[in-house]
């Protein structure tokens, strides 16, 4: 078929994972369906089971694609399913929302569209690799719209907390990561060498942690602040270096675990209490002591306490950013001033959990039944926790190819003890 | 000789006469003639399909009388796609219409009618002929748009029946100034004599019949009668009537442009102009569509723009750009029909075809709500649907050194027609009180469609090697060898 540019399905299509923060990726997002589809068990429908498949589906055929064609397949699979996990109540303001999240999605199909066929003809291939440096700018739009940095996050903030507890626990961990991780693999332009995707990300980290201090809805702030976390992995990514994108990939990693980890935990106890008010959740610690474990592990997790995960992501991030240009400094002087940020945010939920452990909240639901199914499940997800913050660190550490950058004394310090 | 071509024609003029005839009798014997019809005349397509495949291109000459002065037939490898899309969609309307609630007696044989006159648009090797089919099928477009004699509706076929005169008169004249300047009306005989036109009857000739078709397939500016005329047509007629004979209208321009005019040789800027229209209708039809409330017209205003698409793709000049217009052809079909026949019965739920009535039709007419969603997925171009396949391709071929801005029409299109396509998921999927009275007959048709949109990305790698042939047919074909030497006769 010499008349034929590109015939569909015809070319290799899936690609292995070569780094091991990569597989370390696939391998959370396997793990975190299965686990995801069991805590979702107690109120599961048929139709969040089919959206919830697919979606884990496209998050999967993302990493693995070989093709830009393929990879877009994987982010229109991801955003249609969305699409039907953010409408599960059928109202229209919901229904709005779901149209306001796929027109967006769109507009980051359509950029990746034009990226893809300026990359045809730059370059008469159409491998997932890094593309020219004018497709760039077309894919660069397609992910900053896809990892919601900040005047574009409307739609992830209206979205995740419309979405069921499970599907914004899958939402979460998912979505915006594919962003992460096409950026890593796509993008390594850097207009008069200047890294303007890091800068972008570390002011989305800062000011995404703040944004989330403002919070009193509780997914409504784990939003915001998945906001300010996907800054720090594009501020990784956006280096184009390789330590620069482990780290970033190796902070996404992280993120996966922790996060969902606290969207289980935020969900079991909004269910628990029947609303999602932070304010009025006094006493929580008490009723529920496993999944209050489970959320401080999580919450150390973020904060970036050692030795937990989050710890070792943002070190080497650090790390990453510091030697980089002298400008830089001033950026990551602003990522240390983040984790108070995340702190600051952590502490309003445990504040919350441990703190009011009278039960004086006025007109909160707290004579409801608090032992749950879902909180054993929670308490399954904590349990990886521990295991899983150790296991990447010490994946990404024998990888070989970042050495360079890893001889500072923290991420030994983790390796050591995983 | 093969017999073939003509029974293409002969065998729904037949079943038109039948089904006339059978008005009185029982239900079950027409829809059993019908039926049969329908499924012989899939399958003398299919058998036609492969006979080309075979052995190239079917001729018959009626009567025996050969070229110049005789008849001729002739299914070719371009013509024979849309001939399968015919077979296809007559079989698939019928199943449609059949299985559906009430039907006009008189729809069988007029669709039947409109059939013949389409066979014969994609078979007619002369240009008197082409013309009378031509005539034919609109006459009948016009009855099937009226069919109903509710008031908008005869006004709506009357608007066409206006535009679609005005069309013929230009599309005769435009004959009568070939014929004057060739001597010829056989296409072979035509095509050896066009470069001897002077450049002014041939420049005449062009447009006249670039305005004639693009008035019968939504150009615009001269698509003002298509939202009216398929609204009023109700379902099941619209989808025949967009998602088939448009294409036929299309097949029978680009034979004419490429095979007798040969513009790729004599006016290749034509090519540009075709793709500055699609773009116009791209983006136009797009905006147009967003401004509706209205499901049908909205749907009938996404036809002008796909019209578009598939002349961006014949626009880019080249056979890799026919290879996809083709496919886009081939994937519209599928897509429009399921567009058309799902709202059916969401449109009977909301007992209205006002768009923002339609809450709780998901739930009420859930095969349909499904078929309409992947059918408008693939419409938009989300991948693995053909829909995204054709429309890459299509984009890779117009932009072909002319820089980006075809991929930017094609994505501003994208866009907007999700914003359009989105606000029905939204409006048919909110929640309502209002019992479901939907009886679910007749979903399987569109769902059929729906699963041929997403077959036709899965499968392109099996589709495109035929479409190929196709556009490489079109743009080798040679004038017979008798009107060469005539040529070379007249030019000593």
């Amino acid at each position: 078929m010499e008349h034929v540019p590109y015939i569909p399905f015809a070319g290799p299509l899936l690609q292995w994972p070569v780094a091991r923060t990569e597989t370390g990726l696939l391998a959370a997002f396997a793990l975190l369906g299965g686990l995801t589809l069991i805590y979702a068990l107690p109120d599961i429908r048929r139709g969040f089971l089919w959206a919830a498949l697919i979606h884990v589906v496209g998050g999967i055929l993302s990493l693995v694609a070989a093709d830009l064609i393929m990879l877009l397949l994987g982010w229109e699979l991801m955003t249609f399913s969305a699409f039907f996990i953010f409408t599960r109540e059928r109202d229209a303001d919901s229904l709005n929302s779901g149209l306001r999240y796929i027109v967006m999605h769109m507009g980051a199909a359509v950029l990746f569209f034009v990226g893809a066929a300026w990359q045809w003809q730059a370059a008469g291939s159409l491998a997932v690799t890094k593309v020219a440096p004018g497709a760039q700018l077309f894919f660069l739009g397609a992910i900053l719209i896809k990892t919601a940095v900040m005047p574009l996050h409307f739609w992830l903030v209206d979205a995740y907390p419309r979405a069921g507890f499970a599907g914004s626990v899958l939402l979460a961990a998912y979505a915006t990561k594919v962003g992460i991780f096409t950026a890593a693999r796509l993008l390594n332009y850097l207009p008069g060498g200047v890294p303007v995707l890091s800068y972008i990300g570390a002011l989305v980290a800062v000011a995404g942690a703040f944004a989330a201090l403002r919070q009193c809805q509780a997914r409504k702030l784990l939003a915001y602040h998945i906001v300010s976390q996907l800054g720090y992995m594009l501020a990784g990514v956006g280096l184009a270096s390789a330590s620069g994108a482990a780290a970033g990939l190796f902070h996404a990693l992280n993120n996966v675990i922790y996060k969902s980890l606290l969207l289980m935990v935020a969900g079991v106890v909004c269910r628990q209490y029947g609303h999602e008010d932070l304010r009025r959740m006094g006493g929580a610690a008490r009723r529920m002591p496993l999944t209050f474990c489970a959320c401080l592990l999580a919450a150390a997790a973020i904060a970036g306490l050692p030795p937990m995960a989050g710890y070792a992501s943002k070190e080497l991030l650090k790390q990453a950013l510091t030697p980089s240009l002298n400008l830089l400094l001033w950026l990551a002087s602003l990522g240390n001033a983040d984790p108070g940020g995340s702190l600051c945010v952590e502490r309003s939920l445990a504040r919350t959990a441990c703190a009011g452990s009278t039960s004086l909240c006025p007109g909160g639901a707290v004579g409801r039944p608090v032992a749950d199914p879902g909180g054993f499940v929670v308490v399954a997800g904590g349990a990886q926790t521990p295991g899983a913050t150790g296991c990447p660190g010490r994946c990404h550490f024998s990888d070989g190819g970042d050495r360079d950058f890893q001889d500072g004394g923290p991420a030994a310090a983790l390796a050591s003890l995983a | 000789m093969n017999l073939l071509p003509v029974w293409l024609v002969l065998l729904p003029l037949f079943l038109a006469l039948l089904t006339a005839l059978a008005g009185g009798w029982k239900t079950g014997v027409r829809i059993l003639l019908a039926g049969i019809g329908g499924a012989g005349y899939l399958t003398l397509s299919l058998i036609a399909a492969d006979m080309v495949r075979r052995h190239g291109p079917l001729i018959y000459f009626v009567g025996g009388w050969g070229a110049p002065l005789g008849i001729g037939l002739r299914l070719d490898e371009f013509a024979v796609i849309f001939q399968v899309v015919l077979g296809l969609g007559l079989a698939a309307t019928l199943a449609f219409i059949l299985r559906g609630r009430g039907y006009v007696a008189a729809e069988l044989p007029l669709l039947f009618l409109l059939t013949a006159a389409a066979a014969g648009m994609l078979l007619a090797d002369d240009l008197f002929n082409l013309f009378v089919f031509v005539e034919l099928a609109s006459v009948c477009s016009v009855a099937l748009i009226a069919l109903r004699r509710r008031g908008p509706q005869v006004t709506a076929g009357f608007n066409y029946l206006v535009f679609t005169a005005l069309s013929s008169m230009i599309f005769l004249l435009a004959l009568m100034i070939i014929y004057g300047a060739t001597g010829h009306l056989n296409m072979g005989y035509v095509a050896a004599r066009i470069a001897n036109m002077p450049p002014l009857l041939y420049t005449a000739a062009v447009a006249g019949i670039v305005t004639a078709f693009g008035t019968k397939i939504g150009l615009i500016p001269l698509h003002f009668w298509q939202p009216a005329a398929y609204a009023a047509a109700g379902c099941s007629r619209a989808g025949f009537l967009s998602g088939v004979v448009m294409k036929i209208h299309i097949c029978a321009l680009l034979r004419l442009l490429w095979y007798p005019l040969d513009v790729m040789a004599q006016a290749p800027a034509l090519a540009t102009i075709l793709l500055v229209l699609g773009s116009v209708n791209v983006i136009a039809g797009h905006c147009l569509a967003l401004a509706q409330n209205d499901l049908k017209r909205m749907l009938a205003f996404s036809s002008v723009a796909h019209v578009g698409y598939i002349l961006m793709g014949v626009g880019a000049g080249t056979v890799a750009g026919m290879i996809a217009g083709l496919y886009h052809v081939v994937n519209h079909f599928m897509m429009k029909t399921a567009l058309f026949w799902s709202s059916r019965a969401m449109l009977a739920h909301a007992r209205s075809s006002d768009l923002r009535r339609l809450q709780g039709a998901a739930t009420a007419a859930p095969a349909a709500f499904i078929g309409f969603f992947v059918a408008a997925l693939a419409i938009v171009g989300a991948p693995p649907s053909g829909g995204f396949f054709s429309k890459w391709l299509i984009a890779l071929a117009a932009s072909e050194g002319r820089g980006l801005w075809p991929v930017l029409v094609i994505a501003a299109g994208t866009l907007i027609s999700l914003a359009y396509y989105g606000r029905v998921f939204c409006y048919a999927l909110r929640s309502s009180t209002q019992p479901a009275g939907v009886s679910g007959r007749g979903s399987v048709p569109p769902l059929l469609m729906a699963a041929g949109c997403l077959m036709a990305g899965l499968a392109g790698a099996w589709l495109l090697p035929w479409l190929e042939r196709a556009a490489v047919a079109l743009f080798t074909r040679t004038p017979p060898v008798v009107a060469v030497m005539l040529r070379l006769m007249s030019d000593s």
